[in-house]
C-alpha cells in the first residue's frame, strides 16, 4: 500500500465506520462488530501511516481545489500523524466500551451514536493531517458540527441546551476570530500551507504578529482556554461515551493539536515578533492550568469535574506552544498523547461506574474500587497520569514544560520565563487535589453496602476497555524516546 | 448541435432568454386555464435554460461579452447573474404548477403575470441601455405586484401586500428615474449601455443621480433598511411570489446597482460618495437585516431579513472599490440567489404559515426540504464546503487587500448573526420532536423536487469547485473597475 494509499485510507476508515453504523444499525452485535472493526482498521491505518511519516518524504494528496490558491488538500507529518494514531489506537477501547455502554443503557439511538461518533473521528484525523490551513478550518468546522451532534446525543432540554452553547461558542470562535486570521495570514502571506518552521517569518509586523497569534489561540475555542471555556460547563448532560469522545478524543485534543500545529508551521520563528500577546497567552494558560485544577475540585458531579480537569490539561499544551522553544513544543505534543489516554481513561471507568451504579457525583464514589477493583485502579493509574506522578506518561509533558520555561531565553540569555515554569510546578499541585484524593478513597475507602444497579456490576465491555487503556498509559512512558526521536523534525525546526 | 449552431445559439441567447418567459402570454389571452400558459412557460423558459447551460456558459466570458449590441447583450455582470436567474425562473416555473392549479382563481393569468415578472428582471440584467432597463424593471415590479394579489385572491393579507409593493415600487420608480435624469443631465452618459466607461468624470449631479439609482435598485432588491415590504410579501404574499421575489429580484436589482456603483466609483470626483453610501446602506442592512432575523419566528420572513443582511454584505464588499471586492461582491448576489431559492423553496413544501413550530421536525418529515433549508442555511453561516464559505472568503480577503478593516469587520459580523438566526432553523429542522404532523402533499413534492435538488446541488458543488463562476465574477470585476486596485 501506497502512503498516499494510506493517507486516504486514513481518512475514509472512519467515514466507512459512519455509514456502516447508519446501514447496518440491526443487530446490535452486529452493529457494534462492525464498529469495533472499523475502529480496529483506523488505527492500524494510522499507525502505518505514522511510521511512513517516519522514513521522511512527502505524502500529501489534494481533494479539490474550490478556488483558485485554496486546495483541499490532507499531508502527513509527524506531529499530526502522531497525535492521529495515537487517538486512533486508544479509541478502539473507546468503542468497545462504547458498545458496553450503549447496551446497558439500553441507549434509545445508539447507531447514531457511533455514526457520530466515527464522523467526529473523521473530522479530527483531517484536522491533524491537514496540509494547510483551508483544510484545516474545513474539517475543524465539521468537528464542531459533529461535536454538537455529540452534546445534544441524550435530547432532553439540558443536552440541547449544553450542546447549543458549545456550537454557539465553538462555531462563532471559528467564524468570527479564526476564518479572519486564516484569511489575513493568506493576505499576508500569499500562502497557506503548513511548512515545519512556519511561513509568517518577515511577511508581518510586530503588531499584525501579535494581533494574528491572539486571533488563532482564541480562534481555536475548543482549546478552552478562558475565556473561550464555557463551551465545557454542560458536560454533565452529555452521555458518557459522547462526553469522552469530546473531551478526551476528538474536540480537546484535535484543537490543541491544531494550536500547536499552527505556531510550528505558520509561525514558526514569527513567534518571536508575536512576544506580547505569546506572553500574555502564556501567562492566561499557566493560570487556567491551576484555577481549573482548583474549579474542577470544587464540582462533584464526576462530568463536570473531568470536563474542567480537561481545561486545565490542555491549557498546558497551550503553554508549551507558546513558550516557542523546541522543549515547549514537545511538551506540547507529549500531552495531547499522554492526556488523551488518561483522560479517556478516566471518562471510561466514570462511564462504568455510571452503568454500574447510577453514581455520578464524586463524594459517592468512596469505597467504589473495592466493588470495582478493575475500574478503579484504571481510574487510580489515569488519575494519576493526568496529575503528573512520575514515571507514568503524563508526567513527562509537565517536566519538559517546566524545563522549557526555565530554559535561558535565547535572544536575552535570562531566564524570562521561570515564573511560566513556577506556576506549571503548582498547577501538577492542584491537579492532583482535584484527582488525587478522590482515587484515593475510592480504592481504600469502605467499599459501600446499598445494592448496584446492576447486580453483576460492569460488564467486559466495561471493564476491559477501562483496564487496557490504563495499560497504555503506563505502556506510553517506555516510548516516550522514541516519540521524541520521531517528532525530531518538528523539534528541530521549533528551536 | 453542431459547434456553429452553439455558436449562433449563444449570440441569440440574450435575447432568448429576456423573451422565453413571455411564452405565457398568448395562451393566457387564448385559453383561461391555467395548463396550456403553465406548459408553455415551462417549455419556453426550460428550453432557454438548456440554451444556457449548453451554449452560454461553456464560452469564455470575452466571447460572450462581444455580443452585446442588440436590445440584450450580454454585459461583464449579466454573464455571471443572467444564466442564475434564467435557470432559476425555469425551475420556479416548473415548480409553480403544483400549488398554482388546484383552486387558483384565473390561473393562466397568474402565469402569465409571472413570466411578464421574470421576463422583466431578467431583461433588466441583459438590457443595452437605461431606457430599456427602467421599462424591465417597471415591468418585473408590477408584474410581481400583480402575481402577489393574483395568487393570493382568496387572501386579504396577499392584496395589502400587493399594496404596499405598489407604494414602494412607486418610491422605487421615482428614485430611479429621477437619478437617471440627472445622471444623463451631469454625465452625459447612460450608465447601461455598452460605450459607458469609468474614468469619465460625472460631476457632483451624476455622483447623486448614481446614489439614487442604487436605493431605487436596493428597494426592488429588498436590501435593509429599504426592505419595508419583504417580510409581508415572502410569509403572506404566496408561494410563487416569494420564490420570484425573493431569488430573482434581488440578483437582478443589485447586479444593477453595482455597474452602477462602477460607473460613480471609477469617476474622479465620484469615489468616495459612491463608497460612503453603498457602504454605509451595506452596514445598515447588515446590522437591520441580522438583528430582525434574529427576532424572526416565520420561515419566510427570516428569508427575507436574511437576505436583506446579506445584501447589505454585498454592498459592504463592493465599497471596497476593487476589481476583487467587486467580484467578490457577484460572487455574494449568486449565493443569494441560490440560498434564497434554497430556504424559500423549503418553505414552500410547508403547508400553511411556515412559522417556528411548522419547522420543527421537518428533516424527517420531508427530508428533501429539510436538506435544502439546510443547505442554504449553512451557507449563510457560511460553514465550509459550501458556496457561502467561499464567498464570505473572498469578502474578507477583498476587505482586507483594500485595508478596509471595518469592511471585513462588518461580513463577520454578519456571519456570527447567521449564526444564531441560520443555527436556530438547523437545530428545529432536526433536533426538535414535530409538533405538527403535516406532510406536504405529494404533487407539491414532486413539482418543488427539481429545484431544490438543484439549489442543494448548487450550494455543495459550488462549494468544491468555485472557479467557473469566480473566473466570471473576476472578468465582471476587471471590466468594471478598469483601472481600480
Amino acid at each position: 500500500m501506497t502512503a498516499e494509499a494510506l493517507l486516504f485510507a486514513t481518512m475514509l476508515t472512519p467515514l466507512a465506520r459512519a455509514a456502516a453504523a447508519v446501514i447496518a444499525p440491526r443487530p446490535p452485535g452486529l452493529r457494534d462488530l462492525i464498529n469495533i472493526v472499523f475502529a480496529m482498521a483506523h488505527a492500524l491505518f494510522a499507525t502505518l501511516l505514522a511510521f511512513a511519516t517516519a522514513q521522511g518524504g512527502v505524502i500529501a494528496a489534494s481533494l479539490a481545489q474550490p478556488m483558485q490558491g485554496v486546495d483541499l488538500a490532507l499531508s502527513a507529518e509527524p506531529l499530526g500523524a502522531l497525535i492521529v494514531a495515537a487517538v486512533a489506537i486508544i479509541a478502539v477501547a473507546h468503542a468497545f466500551h462504547m458498545a458496553g455502554f450503549l447496551r446497558a443503557t439500553h441507549d434509545a439511538a445508539p447507531a447514531r451514536l457511533q455514526a457520530i461518533v466515527a464522523l467526529s473521528s473523521m473530522a479530527s484525523t483531517g484536522v491533524l493531517l491537514a496540509d494547510n490551513l483551508f483544510t484545516l478550518y474545513v474539517f475543524y468546522q465539521a468537528l464542531i458540527l459533529s461535536a454538537f451532534a455529540l452534546a445534544s446525543h441524550y435530547g432532553d432540554a439540558s443536552a440541547r441546551a449544553a450542546a447549543r452553547r458549545l456550537l454557539a461558542i465553538l462555531l462563532a470562535a471559528s467564524a468570527g476570530l479564526l476564518l479572519p486570521a486564516i484569511v489575513w495570514t493568506y493576505g499576508a502571506a500569499g500562502a497557506l500551507r503548513f511548512e515545519l518552521g512556519g511561513f509568517l517569518a518577515d511577511r508581518l509586523g510586530p503588531v499584525s504578529a501579535n494581533i494574528l497569534l491572539t486571533l488563532y489561540v482564541l480562534g481555536f475555542a475548543a482549546t478552552a482556554l478562558p475565556p473561550m471555556h464555557r463551551w465545557v460547563s454542560g458536560a454533565n448532560a452529555i452521555s458518557f461515551p459522547a462526553a469522552s469522545a469530546i473531551f478526551a478524543l476528538y474536540v480537546a485534543p484535535t484543537g490543541a493539536g491544531a494550536l500547536l500545529k499552527t505556531t510550528l508551521s505558520v509561525f514558526g520563528d514569527a513567534m518571536a515578533d508575536a512576544q506580547i500577546a505569546a506572553r500574555a497567552i502564556l501567562a492566561i494558560a499557566c493560570a487556567t492550568m491551576f484555577i481549573a485544577a482548583l474549579v474542577a475540585l470544587s464540582k462533584q458531579d464526576i462530568r463536570e469535574r473531568l470536563a474542567y480537569t480537561t481545561i486545565a490539561q490542555i491549557a498546558a499544551v497551550t503553554a508549551g506552544a507558546m513558550v516557542a522553544n523546541a522543549a515547549g513544543a514537545f511538551a506540547g505534543a507529549l500531552q495531547i498523547v499522554a492526556f488523551a489516554c488518561a483522560s479517556l481513561t478516566l471518562w471510561m471507568a466514570a462511564g462504568s461506574a455510571y452503568v454500574a451504579t447510577s453514581r455520578v457525583d464524586a463524594r459517592d464514589y468512596e469505597g467504589l474500587g473495592r466493588r470495582m477493583p478493575w475500574t478503579f485502579a484504571g481510574f487510580a493509574l489515569g488519575a494519576a497520569s493526568l496529575i503528573g506522578l512520575p514515571p507514568l506518561a503524563g508526567a513527562w509533558p509537565k517536566l519538559w514544560l517546566i524545563t522549557a520555561g526555565a530554559e535561558p531565553v535565547e535572544t536575552t540569555g535570562q531566564q524570562d520565563l521561570i515564573w511560566a515554569a513556577a506556576i506549571a510546578a503548582a498547577a501538577g499541585i492542584a491537579a492532583f487535589a482535584s484527582l488525587g484524593p478522590l482515587a484515593l478513597r475510592a480504592l481504600t475507602g469502605a467499599a459501600p453496602r446499598d445494592p448496584f444497579r446492576r447486580p453483576d456490576g460492569a460488564s467486559i465491555f466495561l471493564v476491559a476497555p477501562v483496564t487496557i487503556a490504563a495499560a497504555l498509559t503506563i505502556a506510553l512512558v517506555l516510548f516516550v524516546d522514541r516519540l521524541a526521536v520521531f517528532l525530531l523534525p518538528i523539534w528541530s525546526n521549533a528551536s | 448541435m453542431m459547434p456553429g449552431a452553439l455558436h449562433e445559439a449563444a449570440i441569440a441567447a440574450p435575447a432568448i432568454m429576456a423573451l422565453a418567459p413571455l411564452a405565457a402570454l398568448p395562451f393566457a389571452l387564448i385559453w383561461p386555464r391555467g395548463g396550456p400558459a403553465w406548459s408553455a412557460l415551462v417549455v419556453a423558459t426550460l428550453c432557454a435554460a438548456l440554451v444556457v447551460a449548453f451554449a452560454v456558459t461553456p464560452l469564455a466570458p470575452q466571447t460572450l461579452s462581444q455580443h452585446a449590441d442588440g436590445a440584450w447583450g450580454f454585459s461583464p455582470t449579466a454573464i455571471v447573474a443572467a444564466p442564475i436567474a434564467g435557470v432559476a425562473v425555469a425551475l420556479i416555473a416548473l415548480a409553480s404548477g403544483a400549488w398554482a392549479q388546484s383552486g387558483q382563481r384565473a390561473p393562466a393569468i397568474l402565469y402569465a403575470a409571472f413570466g411578464a415578472s421574470a421576463h422583466g428582471w431578467i431583461g433588466a440584467l441583459l438590457a443595452s441601455d437605461l431606457t430599456l432597463t427602467f421599462a424591465h424593471l417597471q415591468t418585473g415590479w408590477f408584474a410581481a405586484c400583480a402575481v402577489c394579489a393574483l395568487h393570493g385572491a382568496r387572501d386579504r393579507a396577499a392584496l395589502s401586500s400587493a399594496l404596499r409593493m405598489l407604494q414602494f415600487g412607486a418610491l422605487a420608480a421615482a428614485l430611479f428615474a429621477l437619478g437617471a435624469a440627472l445622471f444623463m443631465r451631469s454625465a452625459a452618459l447612460d450608465p447601461f449601455s455598452a460605450d459607458a466607461a469609468v474614468q469619465t468624470p460625472i460631476g457632483r449631479g451624476g455622483a447623486a443621480g448614481a446614489a439614487l439609482m442604487i436605493l431605487a435598485l436596493c428597494v426592488y432588491a429588498g436590501a435593509a433598511p429599504l426592505h419595508g415590504w419583504t417580510a409581508s410579501v415572502y410569509a403572506r404574499g404566496g408561494r410563487l411570489t416569494g420564490l420570484l421575489l425573493g431569488v430573482v429580484a434581488p440578483l437582478s436589482a443589485l447586479t444593477l446597482a453595482i455597474r452602477i456603483f462602477a460607473l460613480g466609483a471609477g469617476a474622479p470626483d465620484g469615489r468616495l460618495i459612491m463608497q460612503i453610501i453603498v457602504g454605509g446602506l451595506g452596514v445598515a442592512g447588515v446590522v437591520w437585516g441580522s438583528i430582525q432575523a434574529i427576532g424572526a419566528r416565520d420561515l419566510r420572513r427570516l428569508a427575507a431579513y436574511a437576505a436583506a443582511a446579506q445584501a447589505g454584505c454585498a454592498l459592504v464588499g463592493l465599497a471596497a472599490g476593487s476589481v476583487a471586492a467587486t467580484a467578490a461582491a457577484m460572487l455574494q448576489l449568486a449565493n443569494l440567489a441560490i440560498v434564497a431559492l434554497c430556504i424559500l423553496g423549503g418553505a414552500a413544501m410547508i403547508e400553511g404559515r411556515a412559522t417556528a413550530v411548522a419547522v420543527e421536525g421537518l428533516g424527517r418529515r420531508a427530508p428533501l426540504a429539510g436538506a435544502a433549508i439546510a443547505a442554504g442555511a449553512l451557507s449563510l453561516i457560511g460553514a465550509p464546503l459550501t458556496f457561502g464559505f467561499l464567498v464570505r472568503w473572498r469578502l474578507i480577503e477583498s476587505a482586507l487587500q483594500s485595508g478596509l478593516w471595518w469592511a471585513a469587520g462588518v461580513q463577520i459580523a454578519a456571519s456570527l448573526a447567521a449564526v444564531l438566526y441560520a443555527g436556530r432553523v438547523l437545530e428545529r429542522l432536526y433536533l426538535r420532536q414535530a409538533q405538527s404532523q403535516l406532510i406536504p402533499r405529494t404533487a407539491r413534492r414532486m413539482a418543488l423536487t427539481p429545484a431544490l435538488a438543484a439549489a442543494i446541488a448548487a450550494v455543495i458543488w459550488l462549494g468544491l469547485d468555485a472557479d467557473p463562476v469566480w473566473r466570471a465574477a473576476r472578468f465582471a470585476g476587471a471590466s468594471l473597475m478598469d483601472g481600480a486596485p
